[in-house]
């Protein structure tokens, strides 16, 4: 009985370390990046006033674009994100809806509203798909084209339009996504600044929720009633302006949210494309790409624009949001775990020596220590081996720094973006950054373990997750 | 360490975090009502500014009295709203002269040129020489200005200046945006390129021709498309002066000259079609003589589109070799360049490309035939009809259905009793009638028989003419796929026309017929 004791106090003890080095770990690089960002983000802001994108729109230098919008059984939101790419403001555009087998109304939605016609048009696949089983075209809409599939997986589908499309560049759109008039223009901007190859470039992923829609345009942006997604803007923000703007400060990207980004299309081709053996074909692809270049030792670069904004649906329920969390999670350990041997690898540069080891011990494995930790550290002052004092200190630590770094996001929202008018909205949104670290962190935690549960059982689909458009007229909240 | 110095340093950790905490809160709640109150400002100033310079412009007097007026706007706002003002009315050809003169007066442009020229170094070479040819009378500033200057004019400032400087053209302005061009930071030379490609001035294009050069040759920082976006704006009067380029050594330098000079031209020939009389006699030979037969395919297939605008018959000539090129984007630059009604005399050899190995040729030549108007469209379809080739076939039906050529040749098809479509006579007596018929009627016999029949089924469905549809009728009577099965019985049942329904019955007892058959004679081969 006394050598169970005794293991157990050695096994929290090592444990308790553990959790201190994540817990250092962690916020430290958070913090850095913050840091990082603050800086781009501001100067960023300051060069927009003479950013010339009137020039890009004018150019006749300005590349086409594919955009590539993968839909199954949208027939919600498809109309609406077509209408919305379609008003795009960009000189050469290109849309390509893959209708991936969906057995709702998406496709007749489609036909019906675009007036689209069935034509035996010619497909040259670079990219092993699936066959198409249909193209549907309206010579009055040239720029649209819809090609319809046996259902084959998103990633299936991104690669049956990549195959389609007759750009140098494609974007990747979801179908319950609604961009902004100019936001691929936005996103085109360094593509075209660049000196360098720019192979990659994404833009920023805002919450649609409770916003005000009309004619596939965001009119009014406005909270969202539900707390849960309150949570989610907070941690969007978080995550979007200081994560990604930081790593790719560091030309470290590795990820990039498949829901808006821009490939070169040559080398995501020679990259392979989509991959079906990730459920984030989105971060797998940006991860085959590095490797690309890398092996080939050529000159790229890769981009993190934040003003170009793509409005999605967040999951507005705890178990839309715990679906979409565990397939997350799955999907990156997936990736970390197929793209292991970049991991410290100086080859890659700072993305195997920093990005890579991020994302797979604080993003992926992290949940696990958190998760340990909440049990751990109550274990470890029930055994005696934390006094109460320092043990609650500790719980109170981690949950400020939490929440310093929640109301860091807001902060960079509301020195560069102000997208939230009211200053009511403010307010909410420091409040919820406050409160977003107890009870939703926890919360969080627990579906990104059960998402590394299900790795580890080998699982290899997704759950849908089925966003509901509550848009029940135009102009009404979503 | 002991517990006690672990709890004090975790309390003092906690300490400082919820200090900055509370902090970045306060920071976000003070940033956004100074923010609001300066946009109240400003919102305030702009429509003071606006009724300022609109009294000033209704009763134009001198400029010095115009900014003794505008003297009273002092306050941060207010000096934006008035610089937001007058860089607006600056775009505006009627009030630019007028703007410039005040923003002029107000010092404006001299303190953007200091701003600008603050850290560039002093200009040497081909800037030197230009500054001097276009008058540069610039004068520093005092060595403490200067001092002042560079600790202000960060690189975001100077960019700003020069934007600013790219709104209000001014001679004093571009000598800035010159010497701006080798500024320490590559986004300020952008900016300077960017404005001097918009202002086009002939005397600026060699320096902009020097980057390009620099940059193919890895020698600037810039990007090739944004010196190309600069490059052609200019016009093509102008053109002349890229003629060292185009005779570069460096194949790379050719090709991006060769391209820029297509640009301007494309540019051009959309208001106006071109002649060759529009290009220096230099420009013309160079590629008349040269370009068609440069080693750098690269350059062939850029050229080709130049030739083209010369519309005269060493150009047609020339475009017939480029149409055979041994490299397959020769050939399908050459048949875009020759999408175009004049080029009519070479739709045989555009028809040629159709049965290029190159799909994007085939693409290419289908294009350029339907662009060359109703006789461009004439020779795909006899292509079509007569082409024993599938990829040749396969590529025209995409084009015809894509285009909307065969919705409107349908159309166009003219209107005819329907009992006639139903005999075998009346296709004699309507093709010494009307070719038109004729060429329809083949067209959708050929688009049948090479099974590309979807958008005919996907037309009978539709609401089109009831003789095009008892037409497509009897041609798809053969077809007894199960897509073609249930349009038959579709248009049998919904039809609103009796002639189409009894019509579309009979097709679908015939393909059921055909395709029980089928089913049958396969069932029997399985055994």
């Amino acid at each position: 009985m006394e050598s169970l004791r005794d293991l157990v106090i050695f096994v929290t003890n090592i444990f308790n370390n553990i959790i201190v080095l994540y817990f250092f770990l962690a916020n430290g690089s958070y913090t850095v990046l913050m840091v990082i960002s603050f800086v781009h983000v501001w100067l960023y802001q300051m060069k927009v006033g003479y950013a010339g994108l009137q020039e890009v729109r004018e150019s006749p230098v300005t590349p086409p674009v594919s955009v590539i919008v993968p839909a199954f059984n949208e027939e919600a939101s498809i109309i609406l994100t077509v209408e919305s790419l379609l008003g795009m403001d960009y000189p050469a555009i290109e849309i390509i809806v893959v209708d991936d087998g969906s057995t709702d109304q998406t496709l007749t939605k489609l036909v019906e509203h675009f007036q689209l016609i069935r034509m035996d048009l010619i497909c040259r696949p670079r990219l092993p798909c699936t066959p198409p089983s249909a193209f549907y075209h309206n010579p009055h809409i040239p720029s649209l084209t819809v090609v319809s599939k046996p259902n084959g997986g998103k990633p299936d589908a991104l690669n049956v339009g990549i195959n389609v499309s007759r750009s140098p560049y494609f974007c990747t759109i979801d179908a319950d996504c609604v961009l902004e008039k100019d936001s691929l223009l936005r996103l085109m901007y360094p593509v075209i600044q660049s000196s360098t190859n720019t192979v990659i470039s994404a833009g920023i992923v805002r919450i649609l929720n409770g916003c005000v829609v009309k004619n596939g345009e965001v009119t009014e942006i406005r909270l969202p009633e539900r707390a849960i997604e309150k949570f989610q803007i907070v941690e969007y923000l978080r995550s979007f302006l200081f994560g990604r703007t930081g790593w790719n400060m560091l030309q470290a990207t590795f990820i990039a949210s498949g829901a808006f980004c821009i490939f070169h299309k040559e080398t995501a081709i020679e990259a392979g494309g989509f991959g079906h053996d990730t459920v984030t074909e989105d971060i797998d692809v940006v991860a085959s790409v590095h490797r690309l270049m890398r092996a080939k030792k050529r000159k790229y670069r890769t981009s993190f624009t934040t003003d170009p904004v793509c409005w999605t649906i967040c999951p507005h329920t705890r178990e839309l949001l715990g679906k979409q969390r565990r397939r997350w999670q799955l999907g990156l350990i997936q990736t970390v775990m197929k793209h292991n041997d970049m991991l410290f690898n100086y080859k890659f540069g700072t993305l195997g020596l920093l990005s890579l080891p991020f994302q797979t011990f604080i993003e992926g494995f992290g949940c696990l220590v958190e998760f340990g930790g909440y049990i751990l550290i109550p274990l470890s002052f029930l055994l005696g081996l934390t006094p109460l004092d320092l043990f609650l200190l500790f719980v109170l630590l981690a949950f400020v720094y939490g929440t310093f770094l929640s109301v860091g996001g807001v902060l960079l929202e509301e020195i560069t973006f102000r997208r939230y008018p009211k200053m009511m909205d403010l307010l909410r949104l420091l409040a919820y950054a406050a409160f977003e670290n107890f009870g939703y962190r926890q919360m969080i935690v627990l579906y990104r373990v059960q998402g590394f549960v299900q790795y580890l059982r080998g699982e290899k689909s997704w759950e849908l997750v089925r966003h509901t458009v509550r848009t029940g007229t135009e102009g009404t909240p979503a | 360490m002991l517990i006690e110095e672990i709890i004090s340093t975790v309390v003092g950790l906690i300490l400082i975090v919820v200090v900055l905490g509370v902090g970045l809160g306060f920071l976000s709640i003070q940033r956004r009502v100074t923010r609001t109150r300066y946009f109240r400002n400003l919102d305030a100033s702009r429509q003071q500014v606006k009724e300022l310079l609109d009294s000033i412009y209704e009763n134009p007097g001198p400029v010095k009295d115009a900014v003794q007026a505008l003297q009273v706007l002092r306050s941060s706002p207010q000096r934006r709203a008035l610089e937001e003002a007058l860089l607006r009315r600056a775009q505006d050809p009627v009030h630019f002269p007028f703007a410039r003169d005040i923003i002029k007066e107000l010092g404006w442009i001299q303190k953007w040129a200091h701003e600008l020229r603050s850290r560039a170094p002093r200009p040497k070479g081909r800037i030197a020489e230009m500054l001097v040819e276009l008058g540069d009378d610039y004068r520093r500033p005092n060595l403490l200005r200067r001092i002042v200057l560079r600790l202000q004019a960060n690189f975001v400032r100077r960019c700003k200046a020069s934007d600013k400087l790219g709104q209000v053209p001014s001679p004093e302005g571009v000598w800035a945006m010159l010497v701006g061009t080798s500024d320490p930071h590559p986004e300020v030379q952008e900016i300077c390129l960017r404005h001097l490609g918009q202002l086009a001035d002939p005397a600026t294009l060699p320096i902009l021709i020097e980057e390009l050069i620099a940059v193919v040759e890895g020698r600037s920082k810039q990007s090739v498309r944004n010196i190309k976006t600069s490059l052609v704006q200019f016009s093509l009067e102008d053109i002349g002066t890229f003629t060292a380029a185009l005779q570069h050594p460096n194949r790379r330098v050719r090709f991006f000259a060769t391209d820029i000079v297509r640009e301007i031209a494309d540019r051009h020939s959309a208001s106006a079609t071109l002649s060759k009389n529009d290009f220096s006699p230099d420009i013309y030979r160079l590629f008349t003589e040269k370009f068609h037969l440069d080693e750098s395919p690269d350059v062939r297939a850029r050229a080709a589109v130049v030739i083209s605008h010369f519309h005269d018959d060493l150009s047609a000539a020339l475009l017939r070799k480029l149409l055979e090129d041994e490299a397959w984007f020769v050939r399908m630059h050459a048949t875009r360049a020759a999408a175009h009604k004049l080029y009519l005399p070479l739709a045989a050899e555009v028809v040629q490309r159709l049965t290029d190995q190159n799909w994007l040729v085939r693409e290419a030549a289908s294009k350029a035939l339907i662009q060359m108007g109703d006789l461009g469209a004439d020779f795909i379809l006899e292509a079509f009809i007569h082409s024993q080739d599938h990829y040749t076939n396969e590529q025209i039906c995409e084009e015809l259905q894509r285009s909307g050529l065969l919705v409107t040749m349908l159309d166009n098809i003219p209107s005819m009793g329907a009992s006639a479509v139903l005999k075998d006579s009346a296709l004699v007596e309507r093709s010494v009638e009307d070719e038109r018929y004729t060429l329809a009627l083949l067209v959708v016999r050929k688009m049948v028989a090479t099974g590309k029949i979807t958008m005919l089924l996907m037309l009978l469905r539709g609401p089109i003419r009831s003789d095009i549809k008892l037409l497509l009728l009897r041609e798809l009577m053969g077809s007894y796929t199960p897509e073609s099965l249930e349009t038959f019985e579709v248009c049998a049942e919904t039809d609103p026309d009796p002639n189409v329904r009894t019509t579309a019955l009979y097709a679908f007892q015939t393909a059921l017929e055909r395709a029980t058959a089928a089913a049958m004679a396969a069932e029997g081969a399985e055994k």
